[in-house]
């Protein structure tokens, strides 16, 4: 059997148990609903439009809040590695607050920012920069000294050795921070989405909870990792690109 | 190229350790100059420091070239400010072929050459033609075989049209047949090309194979040099003249281990 197989029959066994486990009554269906219902539910949300909604306002927010951060991530990965002098400056605040969870800020940022889309973006940069950091500070420093003395016989200057060698040694490193950082942001989102969103696929789930729909939080919670792992593949095949060097 | 009392010392476990005592030699300018010695005689040092990528403690490295004597004071580099680097273009060729992964064979080769320099092709053209690298420009260092890659990194050394070549045991990797050929290759290159060359070994046959002066470094200074530039080539190892020196060499290096004992 090939990996799509395997997938397929895993799933199967997934959705038997679910099902069977409807069909005990330990549980009531409002707990628990059976698969035909959330397939029905997915359907009708899909039919009416509802869902690709909360899809796009979702992808717009993660999108944006994951491009801040990589840019942010990229400006503070190379200078930690090109200047780490400079960096000794900012180092000790970035590593104190990787070790805060985004939302213990909520409270602090609603205060700040309001209850718009800032507040919600910053929850999402603040997922995902630190795995983007770690990994473009690990690939600017970690370029090949002996590469760059090639470059110095060949009389290159700074800048040309960092935009010819130092730059394409850290080019895998960077897209696994990227590919790293955009699932961080995807998971982000319900947390995002907690401070008085209206649509999105973290609003969906909150909202269905309160509804008692579970239907819809399963919806809900089986198109982010849909979404998510589309998103994920699409990088890795940018990945192979960048790196097709290698496996030829 | 003249070297004159050049000194430089290294810190090793807090000791500190004299690599090159005021080494003088002289190497020709369009010959094959070949350093031979015993390892961690301080080869490698030696080139590093004639390519700059290494600060001399004392002495001078001085380059004689047509009429006008370029002086390079010791500690700065080659390629920085001043005139240096337009009088005397190095080309490196180190142990290890250290190819751009990402980059094809021929943009590696084009290397270190400018981008808006005319007739590229037609240098790269030439280059794959006289390292035997024809049809493999599409190909990534990691597709060649170690004798292909080390032919690269050659021809990215030259593809910068340098004045001399610096090369530190560039076919200690390779099995016997490839070296052969390899150093066939090199002494071709050098006839076509008439550039000087100073190749670091540590075999004796390859220096008697390709050089026209073979310099012994041992104890950081040279030891004893000899001049081979009336035996042509292709070499036969086994002429008597050849077999004689070779006997003398490791006399050398031999006799000065006994002292050292
Ligand atoms: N960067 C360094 N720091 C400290 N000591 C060094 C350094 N580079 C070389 N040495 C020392 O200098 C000595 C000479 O080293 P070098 O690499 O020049 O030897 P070599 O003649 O090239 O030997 P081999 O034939 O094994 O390559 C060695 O004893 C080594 O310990
Ligand atoms: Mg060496």
């Amino acid at each position: 059997m090939n990996r799509v197989g395997k997938t397929a029959a895993g799933i199967g066994v997934l959705l038997a148990v679910w099902q069977l486990a409807v069909m005990s009554g330990i549980w009531s269906t409002y707990v628990l609903p059976p698969p035909s219902k959330v397939a029905n539910s997915f359907l009708v949300m899909a039919g009416n439009g509802t869902l690709w909604k909360h899809i796009l306002v979702s992808m717009r927010r993660v999108l944006t809040g994951f491009g801040i951060a990589f840019s942010l991530a990229l400006v503070c990965g190379i200078v930690a590695s090109g200047l780490p002098k400079l960096e000794e400056y900012y180092g000790g605040f970035l590593e104190f607050m990787r070790h805060v969870p985004p939302i213990s800020l909520i409270a602090l940022l609603i205060l700040w920012f309001g209850i718009g889309e800032t507040s919600k973006i910053i929850i999402i940069v603040l997922a995902s920069f630190f795995p983007m950091y770690l990994n473009i500070r690990k690939g600017f420093a970690s370029a090949d000294r002996k590469l760059l003395e090639v470059g110095e016989v060949f009389g290159l200057s700074r800048w040309q050795k960092f935009c010819r060698i130092i730059v394409p040694c850290a080019v895998p490193d960077v897209l696994v921070g990227m590919r790293i950082g955009l699932g961080y942001s995807w998971r982000a989102i319900i947390g995002a989405e907690m401070i008085a969103a209206a649509s999105g696929l973290g609003y969906l789930i909150l909202d269905a909870q309160q509804m008692s729909r579970s239907d819809r939080v399963i919806v809900g919670i089986i198109t982010i990792g849909m979404v998510g792992i589309l998103c994920d593949r699409i990088f890795q095949i940018l990945i192979q690109r960048c790196r097709s060097y290698e496996n030829k | 190229m003249r070297i004159n009392d050049l000194c430089k010392s290294y810190q090793v476990a807090g000791r500190r350790l004299d690599v090159l005592k005021n080494l003088r030699m002289e190497a020709d300018n369009s010959g094959i100059t070949v350093v031979l010695g015993r390892s961690g005689c301080g080869k490698t040092t030696l080139l590093r420091l004639i390519a700059g990528l290494e600060q001399a403690d004392s002495g001078q490295i001085i380059w004689e070239k047509g009429t006008g004597g370029v002086r390079v004071p010791s500690g700065e580099r080659l390629g920085g400010e001043g005139g240096q680097a337009a009088a005397v273009r190095l080309g490196v060729i180190f142990q290890e072929p250290r190819l751009m992964p990402w980059l094809t064979t021929a943009d590696n080769i084009l290397f270190g050459v400018d981008k808006k320099e005319a007739r590229r092709e037609e240098r790269l053209a030439r280059l794959l033609k006289l390292t035997g690298l024809e049809g493999f420009e599409k190909a990534y260092p990691g597709q060649l075989s170690g004798g292909m890659q080390q032919r690269t990194a050659l021809a990215r050394a030259l593809a910068c049209d340098p004045d001399y070549l610096l090369m530190d045991e560039p076919f200690a990797a390779l099995d016997y047949f490839t070296r052969r050929q390899m150093q066939k290759e090199l002494v071709q290159v050098w006839r076509k090309e008439k550039k000087g060359v100073l190749f670091v070994t540590h075999s004796i046959e390859e220096a008697l194979a390709i050089g026209t002066k073979i310099i012994i470094l041992d104890g950081g200074g040279c030891r004893k040099e000899y001049d081979l530039a009336d035996h042509a080539y292709p070499r036969d190892l086994l002429d008597p003249d050849l077999v004689y020196i070779k006997k003398d060499i490791i006399e050398q290096i031999e006799e000065r281990e006994e002292t050292r004992l």
